[in-house]
């Protein structure tokens, strides 16, 4: 494997690359959710293996070449977005649900997330 | 020095080298680097940060009382999602398949015009339009489609006179509009569209050898004179105003837009859609020979959006439509009638298309399905189901649950989510799914890529460009938007 220490690590098998991921960093959600954008040219298949996330894509199709240097330094970066994605719903997804219902079905808002100012 | 804050839900998506567009319920946007973006996301943002008081004050954060923000935030989400409360207010009739043009990219297939087994009745008529009116929208338009729809005039007519029987009860805002190629328009026909006040909706794809191109009589020859001709006399007799046009963008006509833009400023038109080419019948048919790639249509639709901006800047007015119905979901909070892309998808709620033998499809494509053996998207028929068994029956409901972009994988997260929407019958079309898989597909392509174009010319922020977007969006001319500011000036 391609060791970059602070990193994805990848290696080249024919048509095949496995990029190698830190599952003390990287959480599986947010590998799915990048690898899934692939998914309409690439097979992706997700395992682990010792504290890493291996993830192996490979073009589905004849004509469809083998993933780029380039896409996967798009893979990695989407997966940070991703995880940064995660940490945000965590702090937030509930309100957007709350925001939706008020929105389509008026709920006693003050009820739903108190009457405070944050600042008291 | 930190403030405390409330995180409020929005999306995000890499804009430029260190830069994120973030994007909320309430399709507020923001442009912002990345290190804030963690810090904010974090918990940690400065209260000296340059961007946390437009966070604030777009509700990306609260300070004070959250239930105040969130009261806020909904109801610019409820104002975007206007077009619910409406229900199926466009009701398409295909009055015949029937066409005495044979254009190379017809969606429909159509037939050659003696095929009259394909004609609506006028029973059928007039049973889709009671249907038409079961709807709870105040606002009823009923639009001709075809085919050619002057080729069956005994239906349009008998469709015309019974919303208006109807609408006498009803009181509903009725509108008609005929989508008609004009070639086989009659004097007649035209006092009756003028006298029912029936809008014109026909098709230019620019200049001479550009429109002749693809869009040809059955037997044979170009239809751009006739078409010019017919537009004459349409404009005297209904108005010019009662008139519009639309474009198809094929490999014809990809990388000579400015001509087909000039060919419309000097038919007198205010403006375009540019308009992708759509796979469905003979399109999909053909498109080895018309198709091109959805890079190729988004560098041409950037180069075609400059020109029609400069093109405003030199005095003309003239809007690109495509661009001022996303401008107006990004820059305002108004929902907007555009039944091809909305979320949940207007197939079915916003529009539906009756057949000419009274079978009910939620778009023209699901119709088009049909034709071709699959009938996945049947609603019911006029004559033999009700309007709950059509309008509430399973066809909708899945469509319905399956289409809207905040629960899609790969939508829900997308930056462009609140401006964007889905076409569960291209879906199907495409990958067997309602639900399909969108990113990288040749719908979500071109959205999002006309939607980056349109963002960057927001961030680039020059007055002048966005004094003529502005135009579009309230469709008043720069010159008398200008006048207004000049006069707002003087009175501070």
């Amino acid at each position: 494997m391609e060791d970059v220490r602070n990193g994805p690590s990848k290696k080249r098998e024919g048509d095949e690359i496995t990029v190698s991921f830190d599952s003390t960093i990287y959480e599986k959600e947010s590998l799915l959710a990048a690898a899934y954008t692939l998914t309409g040219s690439y097979t992706v298949s997700i395992c682990e293996n010792e504290g890493k996330y291996l993830v192996t894509i490979r073009p589905s199709f004849d004509g469809v070449s083998p993933l780029s240097d380039e896409k996967i330094g798009h893979l990695i970066n989407d997966t940070l977005d991703e995880q940064l994605r995660l940490h945000l719903e965590r702090r937030s997804g509930q309100l957007r649900d709350i925001i939706v219902q008020h929105a389509f079905s008026p709920i006693n808002i003050y009820e739903a997330v108190g009457n405070k100012d944050i600042r008291q | 020095m930190t403030e405390a804050y409330t995180l409020l839900p929005f999306q995000f998506g890499r804009f430029a080298c260190d830069e994120y567009l973030a994007v909320n319920e309430s399709g507020e946007y923001l442009f912002i680097d990345r290190i804030s973006l963690e810090k904010l996301i974090h918990g940690d943002l400065p209260r000296e940060n340059p961007h946390f008081d437009d966070l604030r004050s777009k509700q990306f954060i609260a300070t004070g009382n959250l239930a105040l923000a969130i009261d806020m935030i909904a109801t610019r989400y409820r104002t975007r999602k206007r077009f619910l409360s409406e229900f199926t207010s466009l009701h398409m009739l295909v009055v015949t398949l029937r066409c005495n043009q044979d254009c190379t990219y017809c969606q429909v297939s159509a037939e050659n015009d003696e095929a009259e087994q394909f004609d609506m009745t006028p029973a059928s008529a007039e049973k889709s339009v009671e249907m038409a009116f079961r709807s709870p929208s105040p606002n009823i338009k009923i639009e001709f489609q075809g085919g050619e729809p002057t080729l069956n005039w005994p239906a349009l007519t008998s469709a015309v006179l019974k919303a208006e029987e109807l609408n006498r009860t009803a009181g509903k805002n009725l509108d008609f509009v005929i989508c008609t190629n004009l070639t086989n328009m009659t004097r007649d026909m035209l006092e009756f569209f003028r006298d029912h006040k029936v809008g014109i909706s026909t098709s230019l794809d620019g200049p001479p050898h550009l429109h002749d191109e693809c869009r040809v009589l059955r037997k044979g020859g170009g239809t751009y004179e006739t078409f010019c001709k017919r537009l004459q006399e349409v404009r005297a007799v209904c108005g010019p105003e009662n008139v519009s046009a639309l474009m198809t963008t094929t490999s014809a006509n990809i990388d000579s837009l400015p001509e087909v833009v000039d060919e419309y400023v000097r038919q007198g038109f205010n403006g375009i859609f540019i308009r992708s080419l759509n796979p469905y019948g003979l399109a999909s048919e053909n498109a080895e020979d018309l198709g091109y790639s959805m890079e190729h249509f988004a560098k041409s639709y950037e180069k075609i959006l400059d020109y029609i901006i400069d093109l405003n800047l030199q005095g003309t007015y003239f809007a690109e439509f495509f661009a001022t119905i996303l401008l107006s979901r990004i820059l305002t909070p108004f929902s907007t009638g555009f039944v091809d892309l909305q979320s949940p998808a207007g197939a079915g709620i916003s529009g539906v298309i009756y057949d000419f033998n009274g079978d009910v499809y939620p778009a023209d494509e699901a119709r088009m399905l049909a034709r071709m053996g699959d009938q996945r998207f049947l609603m019911g028929n006029v004559f033999t189901d009700s309007y709950e068994k059509i309008f509430g029956g399973s066809v909708l409901q899945e469509i319905v649950a399956k289409s809207c972009v905040e629960t899609m994988p790969g939508c829900a997260s997308c930056v462009y989510r609140a401006y964007c929407g889905s076409d569960p019958i291209r879906n199907y079309l495409e990958t067997g799914d309602i639900v399909g898989r969108r990113s990288g597909s040749g719908f979500c392509s071109k959205n999002k890529s006309v939607m980056e174009i349109l963002f960057r010319k927001i961030k680039e922020n020059d007055n002048r460009v966005m004094d003529v977007l502005w135009s579009w969006i309230t469709g008043r001319r720069l010159a008398c938007q200008l006048k207004v500011e000049e006069r707002c000036c003087e009175n501070h």
